[in-house]
């Protein structure tokens, strides 16, 4: 308990140094944006600002990061409040009431206070459960070595490969794939033989992970809305009274954001669910326990509170798994590992025992980071959503501008152009097969460790196989593994047999 | 079989796993430790891989034979299929003309030539102010104040 507030204390020393309250601040207003802005949600948006965080050094870059992460759970909700479209896959649950109470009952003020109350408590309480969950989890996977490594890149690969949707594990681990492919190209690091460079001398050091996502999700992401400009595009309300919420609909709300939290927080802790599973699990529980269900999807406070408060906990725990055990479980925290890795920064373990002040500096620029988004989407939401009236023929080209002069600021190199366009196209196709993308873009980020923790493993046991269950951390974490990949089968059968049943009946 | 998305998609990757998999036997071996390490693991993927799109591409077949699939793929190239043919190779173009006119100059053409056509020409004055200031916004920021070297102008030395 002491050490905690120790180490609390030294953290908050770091984050109130006025510079990382205005990267903090910086993180947060663009996170908003970013996730107002239908099309790019945070792993792209933490993708494009990458060169911004090369001059601030780790903490700093590790701040405005996390800054944008849960921003964008704060700015997703603009967008599906006030025109029904979601900003980011979080924010979809928030759409079901969101929009309805603004425009049938009346009421956007109380929508976008309600949104961004429960933001607020939902990241804190979260950051709450992080401060405590942190160092313990940190200590215990100190012990690990390439063996435990690696059966947990597995399960961490394999849940998020099967919990891409009904009917898409196999497509999940297929994407998966893809990923573990992209990242064997180059110099094979533990043998310096050339694999898959086909002569080129860019392609030696391999293809930059970060161009992947880039590509994947940002040019991708564009690609895919290019047909949809123009359609439908519905009036942006920018003038509103006093954004506030009345003493009933709090009443009604403060339960839903307190049974969400924990549930959201859980969810992002687990790898493979994010925020978009938290909220929509959030949403359809306090449906199922509403006293007043026929108001659901006609503009009930509670069913927007409680997503709202979901998405954020998990944004904060998914941070959880990639700081203290440096494995990412969701698209966004994979992004954010590949920076702090290009940044010289390994996350992990030793990240709490050698640098705590990076750690717990940034843990406690989350309250702050909290605070300052509460004040920005409260007051100021008027201001902000002007932008979701910039036009998308104007948007989508700036998107473009922004992900080439990123890439061009991580290699320096012009043959990066086409491998970017080429992944946006694999990134659009895929999409249109159905194929989910997190799964290649968790691959491509841990493919080389992966392999890397793979052999050193072998080495060790001298090639003896019996290394990856050879103790009690890797049994269970196998277990794992193979649960998650039953799991959807089981459901399936489940069900089917549920059907059969009732056919009979 | 009726050659849906899904279908092309299975056998597209079917054709990856298989050719990632002759890539990596044609590999030199390692001059020390064990010769086959750098092959083993990109083998397991080209196995894991052909196994996924086979039984994808099996049940697709099934659930065409069930009459549940998805329709044909239309080898028509619609609007979307436009933009998007005219953004790659714009991106192609882009990456070809960046280090010969520099920064600001390629971004404007770039940025600009891609608005103009998705508004079809409609509009010419928003785009071209908007592309302008995208182009010497960026170049002043991550140029001067980022400190990333990029292409200047060519002839003038800014």
């Amino acid at each position: 308990m002491e050490t905690i507030f120790h180490n609390l204390l030294l953290g908050l020393g770091v984050a109130i140094q006025p510079i990382n309250i205005m990267w903090v601040t910086l993180g947060g207003v663009l996170g908003t944006i970013i996730g107002m802005l239908p099309g790019i949600g945070p792993a792209s948006g933490v993708a494009l600002l990458l060169p911004l965080t090369f001059t601030m050094g780790p903490v700093g870059a590790l701040i405005t990061m996390a800054g944008v992460y849960y921003g964008a759970m704060f700015g997703g909700s603009r967008a599906s409040i006030l025109i029904n479209t979601p900003g980011d896959g979080a924010s979809i649950a928030s759409c079901w009431d969101g929009y309805p109470l603004a425009t049938t009952l009346k009421r956007p003020e109380a929508a976008l206070a309600i949104s961004a109350i429960a933001s607020f408590i939902g990241g804190m309480i979260a950051t709450v459960f992080m401060i405590f969950l942190a160092q313990p989890l940190a200590r215990f996977a100190i012990k690990f070595g390439p063996a435990q490594y690696l059966m947990l890149y597995f399960f961490a690969l394999s849940a998020t490969a099967s919990m891409s949707g009904q009917g898409k594990v196999l497509k999940g681990f297929l994407s998966m794939c893809i990923g573990l492919m992209a990242a064997t190209v180059g110099i094979d690091a533990l043998s310096g033989v050339q694999r898959y460079t086909f002569g080129l001398m860019n392609l030696q050091g391999g293809i930059d992970f970060l161009i992947t996502i880039i590509g994947i999700y940002a040019l991708g992401e564009v690609f895919e809305s290019l047909g949809d400009i123009g359609k439908g595009k519905t009036k942006v309300q920018t003038k509103f009274g006093r954004i506030w919420i009345t003493m009933k609909d709090w009443k009604r709300s403060w339960p839903a954001i307190l049974r969400s939290t924990p549930l959201g927080f859980l969810i992002g802790v687990l790898p493979g669910t994010g925020a978009t599973m938290a909220a929509i699990m959030a949403y359809n529980q306090e449906k199922n326990i509403s006293k007043h269900k026929d108001e659901f999807g006609k503009g009930a406070i509670e069913g927007l509170a409680a997503p709202e408060a979901a998405n954020n906990a998990a944004s904060v725990g998914a941070l959880i798994p990639m700081m203290t055990l440096g494995i990412p479980g969701s698209g966004t925290t994979a992004v954010m590992l590949g920076a702090l890795l290009m940044l010289g920064l390994q996350p992990g373990p030793l990240l709490f025992e050698k640098s705590p002040e990076i750690a717990w500096g940034v843990i406690a620029s989350m309250i702050i980071g909290n605070c300052i988004l509460a004040v920005i989407n409260i007051p100021m939401a008027g201001i902000l959503v002007r932008i979701l009236a910039v036009p998308e023929r104007i948007l989508y080209p700036l998107i473009l501008g922004l992900a080439f002069i990123g890439t061009y600021s991580i290699s320096q190199s012009t043959l990066d152009f086409v491998i970017l366009t080429i992944f946006g196209l694999l990134g659009l196709f895929m999409k249109r097969a159905g194929i989910p993308t997190s799964p290649m873009v968790l691959g491509a980020i841990v493919g080389g460790a992966i392999e890397e923790k793979f052999r050193q493993a072998l080495m060790i046991s001298n090639g003896s196989y019996g290394i990856f269950l050879g103790d009690p951390i890797t049994i269970v974490l196998a277990l794992l593994t193979a649960g998650s990949i039953l799991l959807p089968i089981l459901q399936r059968a489940m069900k089917k047999a549920k059907g059969a049943k009732a056919a009979a009946a | 079989m009726v050659l849906n998305f899904n279908v092309i998609a299975d056998l597209a990757f079917l054709l990856l796993g298989l050719a990632y998999g002759l890539g990596a036997l044609a590999l030199p071996e390692a001059n020390f430790g064990d010769p086959m390490a750098p092959k083993v693991y990109p083998l397991i993927i080209s196995g894991l891989m052909c196994v996924l799109s086979v039984v994808l591409l099996a049940s697709e077949i099934k659930k065409q034979k069930a009459g549940t699939a998805e329709k044909a793929v239309q080898f028509k190239i619609g609007n979307e299929g436009k933009l998007v043919a005219f953004v790659s190779v714009a991106c192609v173009l882009y990456a070809f003309l960046f280090n010969i006119l520099g920064y600001v100059i390629a971004t404007f053409l770039f940025v600009e030539a891609i608005m103009v056509f998705i508004s079809k020409g409609k509009k010419l004055l928003s785009p071209t102010l908007w592309a302008l200031g995208f182009a010497v916004g960026i170049y002043l920021l991550f140029g001067k104040v980022l400190a990333i070297t990029l292409p200047p102008m060519p002839f003038l030395d800014i």
